[in-house]
């Protein structure tokens, strides 16, 4: 066997292999008995007869293509090992020689990434700080999504905010474009009715009807796909009209968004973190992505498609389990998102490609910093997690299986790295500053306590750490609300 | 009888492949061929010389064919044929794979 290797861009190669004379014609002799017991020559047993009538009865050609494939499996498999090479493609093979028989092999294969010089790659860290009007405004946000409804006193056309109460019908030509709605409630400007229709609204009395035309235009993207394009037949009529009052932050406004709220100082407080919390999580990212997209270009890091392809299959699974896990079939996702699965995987593929170069500066950093996880640094992760839970014992032996350490030790080594990464190019100052900064370190320090507490009432913390979880989910759901994109209201024209 | 007339075609099995090995070839011959006739045919045809010439009847073979149902079925013979074993003088070979036929 005689390999040669060219190196392509793109971190692929191709590999260009020929096999010697010798295994070649015996790979040749090997194949022709093969083909022998396949071949029904008049006058003969399965396999007795001679090579010259057989060949000139199938031809010489099915015999050598025979021998190539076997021989051509086993030689590209030799030709890997001996260069060393992880493909990370499939090959795609071109045969230019049938005897013996010669190959070219162009595959993708598991970059080498040389970082170069990254000492002098600094990221500026985020400062994150949470102002007051970002907490008022998650707290009108509350009282917005708490208001009631009454009725003016005078009956008047409906203004930005009112709620307004509807009855409509849609028609394409003399079609009927969807079942008629009756008796449904929007807020204007808040709601996921179409411009159109609430600008038209604002000019009706209650108990007033209208009939009017929508063009929607091709390339709108306010709408949903299958109208965009389209002239639609509204006829709308208004029922009611309903003026919003907001709660006053009282102590009931307090209560009913969390029993533990007593002043408006905790509220603003829960907000607060919750604010910083999220706000840390993005710029956290966002310092991370830009030092990875600096180390990236420094290292010319090209990722190979391969590579994508392999971590999009991937992912790709997931998502179906995960859908699985919700009671719905890949199928049915696609019916009802109208995609196939290439436009799915395609909107997924610039993410992928990102994490994949990711993963690989992150690797290469890792190495070329010796950054290591050690088996005493898996043990006290196991510990962490299994903390003072009742099957302690348990769930210690299950996590002592090589699957769940290899886990984890890669979940280690990731963390670790990053950690040393933000180090790294934040000279030492971390990935945020200012008010996130302490929210970061007040949750670190917390972290080592709870883990250092192996004894003690823990009743008492997991009672404080439901109400956290509370706090969280209520803010969570405030700015929700303040998005305005309710999606379980209904949307007309859909 | 013209010697073109005499041989009808090589008879190429398992069996007479290694019969080719010792100098023996079999073809199958016209009926009415005898052995002189086949010696001269063989050596015109295939330039070589021709030692013992070996002929044998074969008889053709009862074929029954069935009827439908109830009915006696119909039978049949498939040809009788002569076939002839020729011997080559040592150092001789006919190729009977080539192409000409």
């Amino acid at each position: 066997m005689k390999v040669t290797v060219e190196q392509q861009p793109k971190s692929s190669v191709i590999l260009d292999i020929v096999a010697d004379d010798d295994e070649f014609k015996q790979a040749v002799n090997r194949a022709f008995r093969r083909v022998n017991e396949l071949v029904n020559v008049p006058g003969f047993r399965p396999g007795k007869a001679p090579r010259q009538l057989v060949e000139q009865r199938v031809g010489r050609d099915l015999i050598v293509q025979e021998a190539h494939r076997e021989v051509m499996d086993d030689l590209y498999r030799r030709a890997l090992e001996q260069e060393d090479i992880v493909p990370v493609s499939d090959p795609e093979v071109d045969v230019y020689q049938d005897e013996p028989v010669g190959f070219k092999v162009t595959i993708q294969v598991y970059p080498k990434v040389d970082l170069g010089d990254y000492s002098t790659i600094s990221v500026e860290p985020r400062e994150v700080n949470a102002t007051e009007e970002e907490v008022e405004d998650v707290i009108q946000n509350l009282r917005k999504q708490q208001s009631t409804w009454v009725e003016p006193d005078e009956p008047r056309a409906p203004v930005e905010g009112d709620q307004v109460i509807l009855d409509f019908e849609v028609y394409e030509g003399d079609e009927e474009f969807h079942e008629p709605v009756v008796g449904a409630d929007f807020v204007l400007g808040e709601g996921p009715l179409f411009k159109q229709i609430e600008e038209a609204v604002k000019f009706l009395q209650p108990g007033a009807d209208a009939e009017f035309d929508i063009n929607f235009d091709e390339d709108d993207e306010e709408v949903p796909e299958q109208i965009r394009g389209k002239t639609l037949h509204y006829k709308v009529k208004l029922q009611e009209v309903k003026s919003r009052e907001l709660p006053e932050v009282d102590e009931e406004f307090l209560k009913s968004i969390n029993e533990e709220y007593s002043t408006i100082e905790d509220l603003r407080e829960a907000i607060r973190k919750d604010l910083l919390q999220n706000k840390v999580q993005q710029s956290r990212d966002e310092f991370l992505d830009e030092a990875f997209e600096k180390f990236a270009e420094l290292a010319s890091l090209e990722v190979p498609d391969g590579l994508v392809d392999r971590e999009l299959e991937r992912e790709y699974q997931q998502l179906g389990e995960r859908l699985g896990q919700q009671g719905m079939s890949m199928d049915e996702y696609l019916r009802m998102t109208q995609k196939t699965e290439s436009d799915i995987q395609s909107e997924m593929r610039p993410d992928v490609a990102n994490r994949v170069r990711n993963s690989l500066v992150l690797e290469a950093f890792g190495e070329a910093e010796g950054v290591e996880v050690t088996d005493e640094d898996i043990n006290a992760e196991i510990e962490t997690m299994v903390g003072d839970n009742e099957q302690a014992e348990q769930m210690k032996e299950l996590y002592q299986s090589d699957y769940f350490k290899n886990m984890l030790r890669s979940q280690l080594e990731n963390r670790k790295i990053t950690e040393h990464l933000i180090e790294h190019v934040s000279g030492g100052v971390g990935a945020i500053t200012g008010e996130g900064k302490a929210l970061l370190d007040e949750q670190s320090s917390s972290a080592i306590a709870e883990s250092t507490e192996v004894e003690g009432s823990s009743d008492d913390d997991s009672s404080e750490n439901a109400d956290a979880d509370s706090d969280e989910e209520q803010a969570a759901e405030a700015e929700s609300a303040g998005d305005g994109d309710d999606e379980a209201e209904q949307k007309p024209g859909e | 009888m013209q010697h073109q007339d005499v041989l009808r075609r090589p008879v190429i099995t398992e069996k007479n492949t290694r019969l080719m090995e010792q100098g023996q070839y079999m073809f199958e011959v016209a009926r009415d061929a005898n052995k002189i006739q086949i010696k001269d045919a063989i050596e015109r045809t295939f330039d070589v010389s021709v030692r013992k010439v070996n002929v044998i009847n074969v008889r053709g073979k009862q074929r029954r064919r069935a009827r439908r149902q109830g009915r006696t079925a119909s039978t049949g013979w498939t040809p009788s044929w002569k076939k002839a074993i020729v011997s080559l003088q040592e150092g001789d070979t006919i190729d009977l794979f080539g192409d000409f036929y």
